[in-house]
């Protein structure tokens, strides 16, 4: 049998936490002042050093690489804690909603084994009894039903509640639900709330405060989903029981709009019963949203990890970053057929579009600041780039997306993706638009000169920015030091890393 | 004059409803007994992981229960023990106090409250999530109850 629609759906949210993780990371890591104490001890070890720039370089390539692991650290502590509060969820509902055994009467007893048998389920399920309405939960799993539905099914009525509930345990998604309960959860309570209470940069809240609504509305979009495979799982074993349920259903109450519902309407349970699911343009935007943040992201931390070690770090960390977000993309959008090609495309390349845009990286607070010595960090911002270019870049990102729903598959899009994101990259860094694209200079002699200058500005900065009138002196001197230095190393990346080591003490030493 | 227990009242109203349902009136008069709840709690409120499908099993007997059990015959009785009182007698309360089983009423109900009986049952019903015609269903079947006694 194929995957039901809400495992996309799922590993959407998945795809959007992860990468809400890695954009808070990313921003608390690079623009709080985290690792000013790791880059100035750095600035300590070379002053005293026989080769103090190499010191410096190889000291703050070592503070950047543990940057970029924090940044992908985010994620993986989200899917532990997640796990762990997973493990102890089960114990937590029995007491909490005061579930029990109930010893079940023969003909009970009875028919829920014969609608076990239908559902082709080897296990039967432990049934339990609690006020309400029914549920699913734990593992093994345990089914929940109300004392109304055991006095129901001793009429022989309200199989076909019980079969949804069996729909759930075939279709193997209630430890992923409350997973994913949990970890929208633990990102609310972990990540968005302290985020919200720190009154960050306004830039970045608009940015975070998008990504979240995305993973939010995604996870309602999984709640639903999962009802509708379910509803649509039992129908294939009784599809008039299932149909009369869902008509006598109550709708749910309140007014909130469907979208913003746990549960979708009676009616739409109805409608969608016999209705295959397919890929809608909500789904391809968001999954572009998040994909893009993703992409960019682990990018950088790629890089990162990578640098100095590969020879073209910058291409081998977006190619692979890319591939690894075509897995996820291709599962979630590329498992079922589109409602348009064309609309799903847009959509798709409009949130990719649009997730370039929202990264930190595309901020403007990372002017100077960079993971990587071998600035094969991305700047994405479409602003630093011509009209033209943008356009360009825009129009073969729509084309590629269109084309790719006419046969998805990973290996299309990883390579799109990769090409495309780099492509952005080089053409911000490149752009005469883009400020920071004046830092990398030609190269010239005195390199341990250059070095004495960075370290010492970088020590001294802190102090020496605190009073009004050096300061003032010392932002105006900023520009043609780095150039200075530039000039002074040797080979490009070697050059390129020292000149964004000075950018990262210097821009330390601005801070108020 | 009325005069029946709590008891017979639910099963008149129920077997006027659902006459199915009867066997298992006494497992919901003992949980409710044990657990009383409002007429309106019965509505319940969608949970996150539940199934959303409540409302499509739909049984008379705990609303039927909750509904005689607790607005008509302890308020009927409550009024009646408050008339009691004024006379300087307790009894009718201390009946009420005694709850399942107990809660007699000698009530004769006029027109105009087997009226207001038949809108309170209304409401309640529809409090409880249940459809229009339900509603009436359930008003009409409390009141032919009540009036029976």
């Amino acid at each position: 049998m194929a995957e039901p629609a809400s495992s996309a759906r799922f590993l959407l949210l998945h795809l959007s936490l992860g990468a809400g993780a890695m954009f808070a990371a990313s921003y608390v890591f690079a623009v709080a002042d985290v690792w000013r104490g790791a880059n100035l001890a750095c600035v300590a070890d070379a002053t005293g050093a026989a080769d103090p720039v190499r010191t410096l370089v190889t000291c703050t390539d070592r503070v950047s690489w543990w940057q970029g692991l924090a940044v992908l650290g985010a994620p993986v502590a989200l899917v532990v804690a997640t796990v762990v509060a997973a493990a102890l969820v089960p114990a937590w509902l029995t007491r909490r909603r005061r579930i029990a055994e109930r010893d079940l009467d023969p003909t009970v007893a009875e028919t829920l084994r014969r609608l076990v048998a239908d559902a082709g389920l080897s296990r039967a399920p432990l049934w339990r009894t609690a006020p309400g309405d029914p549920f699913t939960y734990g593992s093994p799993p345990r089914v929940v039903l109300g004392p109304n539905i055991y006095r129901a099914l001793r009429r022989g009525h309200a199989t076909a509640v019980v079969r949804h509930e069996l729909g759930h345990v075939v279709n193997r998604d209630v430890g992923r639900t409350y997973r994913a309960l949990l970890a929208v959860g633990l990102f609310g309570a972990a990540v968005v709330l302290p985020l919200a209470l720190s009154r960050p940069d306004p830039g970045f809240a608009v940015r975070f405060a998008l990504l979240t609504a995305v993973g939010a509305l995604t996870w309602l979009a999984v709640l639903r989903t999962r009802e509708h495979d379910a509803d649509r799982l039992a129908a294939t074993w009784d599809p008039a029981g299932m149909t009369a349920a869902l008509a006598a259903a109550r709708p749910p109450r309140g007014r909130l709009p469907w979208w913003l519902r746990t549960h979708p309407t009676p009616a739409h349970r109805l409608a969608a019963l016999h209705t295959p699911d397919r890929v809608a343009v909500a789904e391809s935007l968001a999954t572009g949203i998040a994909a893009a943040v993703a992409l960019i992201e682990t990018a950088a931390v790629l890089a990162t990890v990578l640098d100095g070690t590969v020879h073209g770090t910058r291409w081998l960390a977006f190619l692979l970053a890319a591939a690894l977000l075509a897995v996820p993309i291709t599962t979630i959008l590329g498992t079922r057929p589109p409602r348009s090609r064309w609309a799903c495309g847009t959509a798709l390349a409009v949130g990719l579009l649009v997730g370039s845009q929202l990264t930190p990286r595309a901020g403007p607070w990372l002017g100077s600041v960079s993971f990587s010595g071998a600035g094969v960090e991305p700047g994405a911002a479409l602003t630093a780039v011509p009209p033209w270019t943008a356009l360009g870049l825009g129009v073969v990102l729509l084309l590629g997306c269109v084309g790719w729903f006419h046969r998805p598959h990973a290996v299309a899009i990883g390579p799109l993706l990769g090409v495309w994101f780099l492509l952005l990259g080089v053409a911000v860094d490149g752009s005469p638009l883009n400020p920071t694209a004046t830092t990398v200079a030609p190269p010239p002699p005195n390199t341990r000169q250059a070095g004495y200058t960075c370290a010492w500005l970088g020590a001294t900065g802190p102090p020496a920015f605190a009073r009004p009138g050096l300061a003032e002196h010392l932002l105006r001197a900023d520009d043609l030091l780095l150039r200075e230095i530039g000039r002074a190393w040797g080979t490009e990346t070697a050059r390129t890393a020292l000149v964004r080591r000075c950018g990262l003490l210097i821009r330390y030493g601005r801070q108020p | 004059m009325f005069d029946r227990d709590a008891r017979s009242v639910t099963e008149a109203v129920l077997r006027a409803l659902d006459p199915a349902e009867l066997p298992d009136l006494s497992e919901v008069w003992k949980e409710y007994w044990e657990h009383p709840v409002h007429p309106s709690d019965l509505l319940e409120r969608d949970r996150v992981l539940g199934s959303g499908l409540a409302g499509a099993v739909t049984e008379w007997a705990p609303l039927v229960v909750a509904f005689v059990g607790t607005e008509v015959l302890a308020g009927a009785a409550v009024d009646a023990a408050k008339d009691g009182l004024r006379k300087g007698s307790a009894r009718a309360w201390a009946k009420v106090r005694g709850r399942a089983g107990r809660a007699e009423g000698r009530v004769v109900f006029a027109e105009d409250q087997l009226a207001a009986v038949g809108d309170a049952a209304r409401a309640a019903a529809l409090a409880a999530g249940r459809s229009e015609p339900d509603a009436d269903a359930f008003a009409e079947a409390v009141q032919a109850a009540l009036g029976d006694g």
